[in-house]
């Protein structure tokens, strides 16, 4: 899987008409960020001022401890184009950006850390891959030299085997910070699973997506809220809610190691019949656990196979997201438009 | 089959002609080499049989020139609708999205590369007159398949019939004509794992079997594989019955059972007889005590997992055919769809 595209084969999109978003709506998610939110804003102001482009900025509070609803809020007092949704406690990131999306009015969605790692500077080039068209535009990290070796051979890895094993690929070093156009938006924001692994979930609705290169800025203020149990828990997240591999894997294992037991089983009594066996009691124990287990395992793989589906429906996803509907002249299909492109209308009754 | 196929003498025959507009829904993976032909074919066929038509395509998120295809024939022919996926989410997904924006009186899927020759239309649409929702199109024969393909495909087609509980017909794709009653039940059901097959057959309705000889493809090449085909047969099986772990219940259910026996069995054995060795009969009663109640257990909990995962595909309860009202409801919209 190439990491530039999701679809990088596919032809290029249309180039919109209009030469910048109407609105820019910047959603940035912030958890005890008193020290960076100040910065942060006049940057964003600085930079949206130089590229002539209207915006507002989308704070989402996620239960911070600090001082950051304070600011926010003095934000809000000088600047009329400040948006501030206060979660009721602290919910994750994840979902902080969700609740920003569903509070977002523009006619285009930056997701930005409030830490001033992501440079608002990218933005603009962001927007030049708006107006060719793409729906979708992530920023991919040009270097992660200021993380450690081991960092960074974890996260290759984790990226590969997602790679891999999931259906739906996801683009290697691609974080947060992206700019997502109104259908890409509504598409997300009609995706109301709870375990909610975003990386997964932009790949997931598709789209013509482009990458940007941009440098990690060091952080502004603070210190990073990460580490390596963190980043576990987010790989094993974003494994079990984007695909069903842990399962169907362990279905497989578990029916190859039935069908063993079973064969060593049979293997066990065959020898008693025909050699006997010194011990007596140990071929039958050893058939009886064998069999057993044998049993066991089979039963749960099937349980598993169900499981998977129960899993995949319970997440009431769409069935599909189209780029573009297009009506023929003929009958009654002419002259209807439809701009809906989320597929998960039920037919009237 | 002979509980799907209702009687011809069940059904009322249409008192149209023919559909005012036939959908013609193809999904399209890759396929810019067969899609010219296709429109050629299509229309030519379909001005001999003088129906008024739209051909809705579905790219689903091809890697090829598929959708620049599709819009070039768009301008040359008026009467094409294109529904572009914003990625590749398989067949089954993508037909349902043509049948979404499909607008006729009548639907037919049918594939780009050919296979399904459009002639066979004509017939369909006879069907359709007689007053029948469905009209499937069955292959005579499978020319052009390998004999390990014939025979997977066939033992696919008893595994289904037998553990089914709706019956699946053999040798039949997804080339079919749908009234548009049909197709309003399909789209009704919205499970994401879709078997095209398992649904068509769920829904019911009045069908009938039309005969045809598949074609060699026209152009482009086969996307088809045995592991491929064991997914699709696991999910086939899989999403349309709860046969697979039904069986895994009672099979465990049996195993326990024999565990208790043997148990009990050595219990006596050792209370009447003695045992040479000390400590076997405790491990040998344990360890069948212990996997028996594992199994019971497991096909308890599978039991209702079966339920679960019925209940959260949310498809509705039934599907009526026709309803007729009496005279205090007859100001309700009889003969339409209702939707349990």
């Amino acid at each position: 899987m190439s990491a530039e595209l999701i679809r990088d084969d596919a032809p290029p999109p249309m180039r919109r008409e209009a030469l910048r978003p109407a609105l820019l709506s910047i959603v940035c998610p912030a958890f005890n960020q008193a020290e960076n939110l100040t910065a942060f804003h006049s940057t964003v102001t600085a930079v949206m001022k130089t590229a002539q482009q209207p915006f507002e900025v989308v704070f989402v509070n996620d239960g911070s401890t600090d001082a950051t609803l304070r600011i926010m809020r003095a934000l809000q007092a000088q600047h009329g184009n400040t948006t501030i949704v206060d979660l009721s406690r602290n919910f994750g990131k994840e979902i902080a950006m969700s609740a920003g999306l569903d509070h977002a009015r523009g006619e285009a969605v930056v997701l930005i850390d409030a830490d001033l790692q992501h440079p608002p500077q990218t933005i603009v080039q962001m927007i030049e891959g708006w107006r060719d068209g793409f729906d979708i535009i992530y920023g991919v990290r040009s270097d992660r030299q200021r993380d450690g070796w081991l960092r960074r051979m974890t996260a290759a890895v984790f990226y590969r085997l997602m790679g891999r094993i999931g259906r739906v690929p996801i683009p290697e070093n691609a974080g947060d910070f992206r700019l997502l156009s109104r259908k890409a938006v509504d598409a997300i924001r009609s995706m109301r699973e709870h375990h909610r692994f975003m990386k997964g979930v932009f790949a997931w609705v598709g789209f013509p997506a482009r990458a940007v290169a941009y440098d990690v800025a060091p952080r502004a203020a603070g210190v990073s809220k990460f580490n390596f149990w963190k980043l576990w828990n987010f790989s094993i997240e974003g494994l079990t809610s984007h695909t069903l591999a842990p399962l169907k894997a362990s279905t497989y294992v578990g029916l190859a190691v039935a069908f063993l037991a079973l064969v060593y089983g049979a293997f066990v009594v065959g020898e008693t019949l025909i050699m006997g066996n010194p011990v007596p009691g140990y071929p039958t124990l050893v058939t009886l656990m064998l069999f057993l287990g044998g049993v066991q395992l089979i039963v749960l793989g099937v349980m598993g196979e169900y499981l998977g589906r129960v899993f995949n429906e319970t997440k009431s996803r769409p069935l599909y997201f189209t780029n573009e509907v297009s009506f023929g002249d003929s009958g009654v299909a002419s002259g209807v438009e439809h701009r809906d492109n989320i597929g998960d209308r039920r037919q009237p009754t | 089959m002979a509980k799907q196929l209702r009687a011809a003498t069940t059904t009322n025959p249409r008192t149209e002609h023919r559909p005012a507009l036939l959908s013609i829904v193809c999904p399209a993976f890759n396929e810019e080499a067969s899609l010219p032909a296709f429109v050629v074919a299509v229309e030519a066929a379909m001005r001999a049989f003088g129906q008024p038509y739209e051909i809705v395509f579905v790219n689903d998120g091809s890697s090829d020139g598929t959708l620049g295809v599709m819009a070039k024939l768009r301008q040359t022919h008026g009467a094409i609708a294109i529904v572009d996926l914003s990625r590749n989410f398989g067949k089954e997904i993508a037909t349902t999205a043509g049948l979404d924006q499909a607008k006729g009186d009548a639907v037919v899927v049918m594939d780009a590369d050919l296979q399904d020759p459009p002639e066979v239309i004509g017939a369909m649409i006879e069907g359709w007159r007689e007053g029948f929702d469905v009209v499937y199109a069955r292959r005579r024969e499978r020319r052009g398949d390998s004999a390990l393909k014939r025979l997977t495909a066939s033992l696919f087609y008893k595994i289904i019939h037998r553990i089914g509980v709706v019956d699946v017909p053999e040798n039949v794709g997804d080339f079919r004509l749908m009234s548009r009653k049909a197709v309003n039940a399909v789209c009704a059901l919205r499970e994401r794992h879709r078997f095209m097959k398992g649904i068509f057959a769920w829904v019911g309705f009045p069908s009938k079997e039309v005969l045809y000889d598949r074609a060699p493809r026209s152009a482009g090449s086969t996307k088809w594989n045995y592991w491929r085909l064991w997914n699709l047969s696991i999910e086939g099986i899989t999403s349309s019955t709860l046969a697979p772990l039904k069986i895994s219940t009672y099979f465990g259910f049996a195993t326990a059972f024999a565990a208790f026996l043997a148990g009990l069995f050595y219990i006596l054995k050792t209370l009447f007889f003695g045992d040479p060795v000390p400590g076997f009969p405790t491990l040998v009663v344990i360890v069948l005590f212990l996997g028996g109640i594992q199994l019971m257990v497991l096909g308890v909990i599978g039991e209702y997992l079966g339920r679960v995962f019925n209940e959260t595909k949310q498809r509705p309860l039934y599907f009526a055919t026709e309803i007729y009202p009496s005279d205090t409801q007859a100001k309700e919209d009889a003969g339409l769809l209702r939707i349990g």
